[in-house]
């Protein structure tokens, strides 16, 4: 989930008015709100699995979509911290006197023990750069009728070679995706599950992701606080000032 | 004049002959007999490497870790305070006892990611278990709650470092979260298991229990016993006298009850089994053969003590005599051959390194053949037995012949 971070940030965008469009138009318009000078979320990640259910806190900076950086702030956790810049992922640990750069099989690594791995939080191209879109139905999902979309990848360089997307006709925010693999089996599925209004902006507020490869687990990232437009110091997405 | 001496004279009259054929029944007694120890000393070895590495001869961890032991749950560990372990050491029976924490992780060196699998351990404890210090091959054992590691000889080699030189472990926790931590290579060592050398490094006990947040927890605490203790009995009395000591829920095993482990062993003695039956037959068809082989090619001879009025019976016992003679002095020269081959490898040892490299199997690389002097006793008296049982056929069909039709034949 590249989307776990855009999700977040999809959330903080303001609603748009929905009328009858191209999946290119739908996908400028989701992608639109996705977009955010910077933001900083103060939430936490409710793992279940076979073993009961976890909490774990974070605060998490973004700015646009290239970079994020994620603090956890639970105590099992605390001072850990995850940086994605351009698709770069590097890993901060306290205990650990060096810096891991994630790359190859190891970001498919599970997040903590998530259902989202490292992966997913890595690329920042535009859906209309690696898929091929198309509008393929119009369905309701809690009440809210929402475009469906289907994409095919056009590059290798993606973690799920197609998705389907259910976008809010009316806001433009994400209420589910589906993840595929090539073969056509399903990975994951992510449900938007409330929304939060702050501002004046209207966001998705409670994800819930299920990895549809491990039995009985889910994961939810739920927003306790978020804030757009603030003032970050460029310092914070940087390699070295992770390390401090 | 006996039959006996009438063998005895035919081995001496054809010296030559009856030495090849006792070469032969000699070789193949020799060749069953280096075999026999050769597996003896693998399925010791087996044994002893299962005990030290894997299982111990009784296994104390939570029943709940086992159930779900394909994830690594490190949150089902075993709560083992040092009162627990103690008391495991004060147990009847017991030789020593070493608490472990056993977890895979990721190693990154300069950017690059490599599978591992640390092992938290009391190295104080762990000189009496296996011996860590006869292990290493260079540098030094790590200080209680030192950040330093004894890496595999193997694993130092792929990672590219050496005493001194720095390496970081991702790994999953008992909280089931994540953590990294970075250790110094501390010491080298080389296992008696390839596997181990090339995949494993050993960290101080309690370091491991923070870095895995596992204070006072282990996943397995592994016993030995004193050499006349049987663990299946001392099993049961570990399990009653822990259990008010842990918090957590924990079972005790004998090594040979524990599927995972006992299965190598079961699977040895198929495969061993295997082996040991071909090379009965290649064995036994040498003997066979040139016990047969030899008595055919004496049909005049037969023909001429017919003629001198040597009966089939006796014919057939001569011939039965003659083979058990060569026989028992080759099966002897054989078994004896074998032994004097044996017995300076079972001091000094085998190195099978290169034959088992990559092999995930826990034989040493280094065998120590064992002589058994049962199956010493059993190859000779089969040998024997096999030459003798195989001069019947043709000596029975020898004597069938008359004297006339043997004496033409050649």
């Amino acid at each position: 989930m590249k989307r776990f971070a855009l999700l977040i940030c999809i959330a903080l965008l303001p609603a748009v008015s929905a009328a009858a469009q191209s999946a290119e138009e739908i996908i400028q318009r989701l992608e639109a709100n996705q977009t955010h000078e910077t933001s900083r979320v103060e939430g936490r990640m409710v793992i279940h699995d076979r073993f009961g259910r976890r909490t774990t806190e974070f605060i998490m900076f973004a700015r646009g979509t290239d970079d994020a950086l994620i603090e956890f702030t639970s105590a099992e956790e605390a001072g850990q911290k995850v940086l994605r810049t351009g698709d770069e992922i590097y890993l901060y640990y306290p205990d650990a006197s060096e810096l891991i750069r994630l790359q190859g099989a190891a970001l498919r690594q599970s997040m903590l023990g998530s259902d989202v791995s490292y992966e997913d939080m890595t690329g920042n191209r535009g859906y209309l750069d690696t898929y091929d879109v198309r509008v393929t139905d119009r369905e309701e999902i809690d009440g809210s009728p929402c475009h469906v979309l289907e994409l095919e990848a056009t590059s290798r360089d993606v973690a799920y070679p197609r998705q389907k997307l259910w976008v809010d006709a009316e806001l433009y925010v994400m209420r589910k995706a589906e993840q595929y693999a090539l073969s056509g089996r399903l990975l994951k599925v992510m449900e938007v599950e409330e929304l939060m209004r702050e501002e004046g902006k209207i966001f998705p507020s409670h994800i819930t992701i299920r990895d549809q490869l491990k039995q009985d687990t889910r994961t939810e990232f739920i927003i306790e606080e978020a804030r757009i437009n603030i003032d970050l110091p460029n310092r914070i997405f940087s390699v070295e000032e992770l390390t401090w | 004049m006996k039959l006996s001496t009438i063998a005895a004279r035919n081995i001496f009259r054809n010296k030559r002959r009856s030495v090849l054929s006792a070469i032969a029944i000699a070789v193949a007694a020799m060749a069953i007999t280096l075999l026999f120890s050769l597996l003896a000393g693998m399925k010791a070895d087996l044994a002893y490497n299962l005990q030290t590495y894997v299982s111990g001869e009784v296994r104390i961890r939570n029943p709940r870790f086992t159930e779900h032991e394909t994830v690594k749950p490190l949150h089902l560990a075993l709560d083992a305070p040092a009162e627990l372990v103690e008391a495991a050491v004060a147990t009847e029976g017991v030789s020593s006892v070493a608490p472990r924490i056993r977890f895979p992780g990721s190693v990154f060196v300069d950017d690059e990611n490599y599978n591992a699998v640390g092992i938290g351990l009391d190295f104080a404890r762990e000189r009496d278990y296996q011996s860590i210090g006869e292990r290493l091959t260079a540098g030094r054992i790590p200080a209680s709650g030192e950040r330093a590691a004894v890496l595999g000889t193997g694993l130092a080699s792929e990672l590219g470092l050496g005493i001194g030189d720095t390496f970081t472990v991702l790994t999953q926790t008992a909280t089931r979260g994540s953590n990294a931590m970075t250790f110094e290579v501390a010491g080298l060592a080389r296992f008696p298991v390839s596997a181990f050398t090339e995949t494993h490094f050993l960290i101080p006990l309690d370091t491991a229990q923070y870095f895995l947040r596992m204070p006072n927890q282990v996943t397995d605490l592994l016993v030995k016993t004193t050499g006349d203790t049987d663990p299946v009995e001392t099993a049961p009395a570990l399990e009653s006298t822990l259990g008010g000591l842990s918090e957590t829920p924990l079972v005790a095993e004998s090594w040979t009850q524990l599927r995972t482990s006992y299965a190598f062993m079961e699977i040895a003695d198929v495969t061993y089994a295997i082996m040991a039956l071909f090379f009965f037959v290649l064995g036994s068809s040498v003997i066979v053969n040139t016990t047969m082989m030899v008595i055919y090619e004496r049909t005049r001879e037969i023909g001429t003590l017919s003629a001198m009025g040597m009966e089939g019976g006796q014919l057939i016992r001569m011939f039965f005599i003659e083979a058990v003679m060569i026989a028992a002095a080759g099966a002897a020269a054989g078994v004896l051959l074998g032994i004097a081959i044996t017995a300076p490898f079972s001091i000094l040892g085998l190195d099978m390194g290169a034959s088992f490299e990559g092999m995930d199997f826990e034989v040493s690389n280094v065998l120590y053949p064992k002589i058994n002097l049962r199956s010493t006793v059993f190859v000779f008296f089969y040998s024997v037995t096999v030459a003798a049982l195989a001069s019947l056929l043709p000596s029975r069909r020898a004597a069938r012949v008359s004297p006339a039709e043997a004496l033409r034949s050649l």
